[in-house]
């Protein structure tokens, strides 16, 4: 599948897209050219060779800040992401297979999380757990569950109640077999698709919750942050909050483009591409031959 | 995808939808400009949401500015800071000065008939040392009782001598709303139908959103009122203000430093100096939590601020450095103090080196309320870790910065306040024993205590009151738990065809303000 996946060029894309968010998440507080949380007497002053995306209200360097600010946006992101992983995949696969009243609870447990608004809940989270990123990545992590609960529950169902898999079962494979053989391929790509998607929506309600200052306290950098700053100096520099803005959409368009080239990439459609380009390609040497 | 590709608008849809917006917005303009100087209405746009319309659950605070349109209070004060007559038409001592009789002007009554006499001021009275959520009680606390002598004469006793009272009756702690009203449902007047005898009366109220106000004829001084109608707008996100304005949505907006010269270059007239709106931001320190329980770290960080900083990076050439907590030219302005803590880090790191504090051996949670103090909190925290102490920022929500703050259990706080019309109000607040602002409380110094009482016992006309008052700020300030940081104007821009408001410290004064056919 990540042989079929890197044929697309938009996966191509979001990948290096994503690699260059990796390199900054893990060397950004290293790369930034100044201290993130020095202030200093030049405020608000425009984009110039010494400050290349110019400086804020108290004096810091707008790109040592967004540079700075990445590791906690990104890894709040992910903590999202694997919280919602393993809280709804495992439970949505096991629905299938632990009998009715296990199905019947976990599926009401999850229709009332659906009900819920989720960064609402993750401001009233902050409010009970102590104003803490960690708390309310905790509960959005919680909410984004039914999504992967759902998503592991339909991709097992059609493949635990399908034909060849009572086939199998008949003639003796082991559970584990099964899984391996059959389980597995079909229930992962989903899976991966919907953990693309969460990586996105992830990084924009870090930056919503950072944005109205829920979990973090100043002067921690984070690009929510910035850009709420930003916002109370647009008479000095209307440009401002372009800067974290641009690199919040482009992340998340990097998820978001990854999310649907996997989808392309997988499953069924994945082997018609496959087929497609390899016709494409024999008609090719045909041709030549 | 492919609909969007297969179905191109053609150039005659676009010039019509172009066509159809250009109407719109147009229409749009000419009705939010159109007869903005005919019908004399205030438009006024404002970021603040104010939910609290009773003004003895407000207090005295900078919000009383949207109350007093409303309500008239017994005193009011003068471009001179002298308290002048308002509902009462006077007051005297007894010769003790324990004692306070206040006459009432005959035959006036409240928007909504009732009558202003002595019963309703006693009632008010009354209401202010008992009502639950009472945000005066501790202001009043020097006033025993109410008594009334005749339909419009009241006499309140007093715990000690006082001569502060008319300052305390005058506009932000002695709003009169109406006795009838408040005895109805006091939840309605503080959260849906404020009733008061001031100069305009509330035609209809959208919590937290918009309440119109129009000229109430029955006001004592209706004649001063040339203004017909004010609409506030609240909860208006500051970044539109300026283009509200410019767009004619507005006529008179509250603005953040940072967007006068936006207004002034778009061609509004910005009002903004310390002899009218001022809020003094100050660090508050609790000496009964470590490490403020050692005097020196109080007295390191006193040179370790650097008001000029504020000033210039968050005041954006309107805001004064402070070195007290009163502006210049205000009476309880004490000049020498200005020269007591200069900036001077070298200084505060030998403090602490001599109090034997290694450098980042000083570290303390530093509070404040997220929508008010974060960037004050900021720079504060970069002063002082350039002297090697560590100040971690907690900021809360309103509520539970409240809780923490008045409740006297926060080591450190940035906070701000717009003064008192009672000048000792102000002080005790800061520095007695149960003051709001302090948070040191119940802590006091003798020092300022015995200030204190001297100028209690001073007649506020009397020529050596000032030099009283200032000793009392002194000492307030040298013993106490506060250090300013910088004061700031609250700036209002408003449109050329109004006529600029008296400049009275604290009190936005309607009297006079006219609209005048100018050129637009």
């Amino acid at each position: 599948m990540i042989k079929v996946l890197l044929r697309l060029p938009s996966a191509r894309i979001a990948l290096g897209v994503l690699l260059v968010i990796a390199v900054i998440t893990v060397f950004g507080p290293v790369l930034a050219p100044y201290d993130p949380l020095q202030g200093s007497d030049l405020t608000l002053a425009p984009p110039s060779a010494g400050h290349w995306l110019g400086t804020d209200y108290t004096g810091r360097d707008v790109l040592s800040r967004i540079l700075a600010g990445a590791p906690l946006s990104i890894v709040s992101t992910c903590q999202v992401a694997g919280i919602a992983l393993v809280l709804g995949t495992i439970p949505g696969i096991l629905s299938v297979y632990l009998g009715s009243v296990f199905e019947w609870v976990s599926l009401r447990l999850v229709d009332t999380l659906v009900a819920l608004p989720f960064l609402v809940f993750a401001v009233a989270m902050t409010a009970l757990l102590g104003n803490g990123i960690t708390q309310a990545m905790i509960a959005v992590g919680l909410l984004v569950a039914p999504l992967f609960y759902r998503v592991a529950r339909a991709a097992t169902l059609t493949v635990a109640r399908s034909q060849y898999v009572e086939a199998a079962l008949l003639a003796g494979a082991s559970t584990g077999w099964i899984v391996r053989r059959h389980v597995w391929g079909k229930v992962l790509p989903p899976i991966a698709i919907t953990l693309a998607t969460t990586l996105g929506v992830g990084l924009v309600v870090i930056s919503s919750l950072t944005f109205l200052g829920i979990g973090v306290q100043p002067p921690t950098p984070t690009w929510g942050g910035i850009l709420a700053s930003d916002l109370d100096y647009l008479p000095q520099k209307a440009y401002a909050p372009v800067f974290p803005a641009v690199i919040i959409l482009v992340t998340v368009l990097a998820f978001n483009m990854l999310a649907d080239a996997i989808r392309d990439a997988a499953g069924q459609s994945g082997r018609v591409l496959v087929g497609a380009r390899t016709a494409k390609a024999n008609r090719a040497r045909r041709v030549t031959a | 995808m492919r609909f969007l590709s297969d179905r191109r608008p053609s150039a005659a849809v676009v010039a019509a939808v172009v066509a159809v917006i250009a109407m719109v917005v147009a229409g749009c303009g000419g009705s939010a400009s159109g007869g903005s100087a005919s019908d004399s209405t205030i438009r006024w746009g404002v970021k603040q949401i104010q939910a609290n319309w009773d003004p003895i659950v407000t207090g005295s605070t900078g919000a009383t500015v949207y109350l007093t349109p409303i309500y008239e209070s017994l005193f009011t004060v003068d471009g001179q800071r002298k308290v002048v007559p308002a509902l009462a038409s006077g007051y005297e001592y007894n010769a003790a000065g324990d004692q306070i009789t206040i006459r009432l002007k005959p035959g006036l009554t409240f928007q909504d008939g009732s009558p202003v006499d002595a019963e309703a001021v006693k009632f008010t009275i009354e209401r202010i040392k008992t009502q639950e959520n009472s945000a005066l009680k501790g202001s009043y606390s020097n006033v025993r009782s109410a008594t009334v002598v005749d339909p419009l004469t009241v006499r309140l006793d007093l715990g000690q001598q006082d001569y502060q009272i008319p300052y305390l009756l005058a506009v932000r702690g002695g709003m009169l709303p109406s006795k009838a009203a408040a005895q109805a449902d006091p939840a309605k007047l503080n959260s849906a139908a404020p009733v008061g005898a001031g100069p305009f009366k509330v035609v209809s109220y959208d919590p937290e959103s918009k309440i119109v106000l129009e000229k109430w004829d029955g006001y004592w001084d209706a004649a001063s009122i040339k203004v017909n109608r004010i609409e506030i707008n609240f909860g208006i996100d500051p970044s539109t203000l300026v283009a509200g304005l410019r767009s004619g949505v507005y006529n008179w907006a509250q603005i953040d430093p940072q967007q006068a010269d936006e207004a002034r270059k778009a061609g509004f007239d910005v009002l903004a100096s310390v002899d009218r709106h001022w809020s003094t931001q100050f660090l508050s320190l609790n000496t009964n939590k470590a490490p403020f329980t050692d005097p020196a770290v109080a007295e390191a960080i006193r040179y370790a601020v650097n008001p000029d900083e504020y000033a210039t990076k968050l005041g954006f050439g309107l805001a004064v450095p402070a070195r007290q907590l009163f502006p210049e030219g205000h009476p309880a302005y004490v000049p020498a103090l200005d020269a007591e803590h200069p900036y001077d880090p070298a200084k505060a790191r030998e403090i602490l080196a001599k109090a034997g504090y290694t450098d980042g051996a000083v570290s303390f949670d530093l509070s404040g309320m997220a929508v008010l103090s974060g960037q004050v909190a900021e720079v504060l925290q970069q002063q002082l870790k350039a002297v090697g102490i560590t100040a971690n920022i907690t900021l809360l929500d309103q509520a539970n910065w409240g809780k923490g703050y008045f409740g006297k259990q926060q080591a450190a706080s940035v906070y701000g306040y717009v003064g008192r019309d009672s000048h000792v109000q102000a002080l005790t607040e800061h520095f007695d024993a149960g003051g709001v602002l302090n948070l040191s409380s119940p802590t006091t110094s003798p020092q300022f205590q015995e200030a204190l009482e001297a100028v209690r016992a001073t007649p506020i006309d009397a020529p050596d009151y000032e030099a009283k008052l200032q000793a009392a700020a002194q000492a307030g300030y040298e013993n106490g738990s506060t250090v300013a940081l910088y004061s700031v104007p609250s700036v209002v821009a408003k449109d050329r065809s109004i006529s600029d408001p008296p400049a009275i410290d604290g009190y936005q004064s309607w009297k006079g303000v006219q609209f005048t056919p100018g050129p637009q």
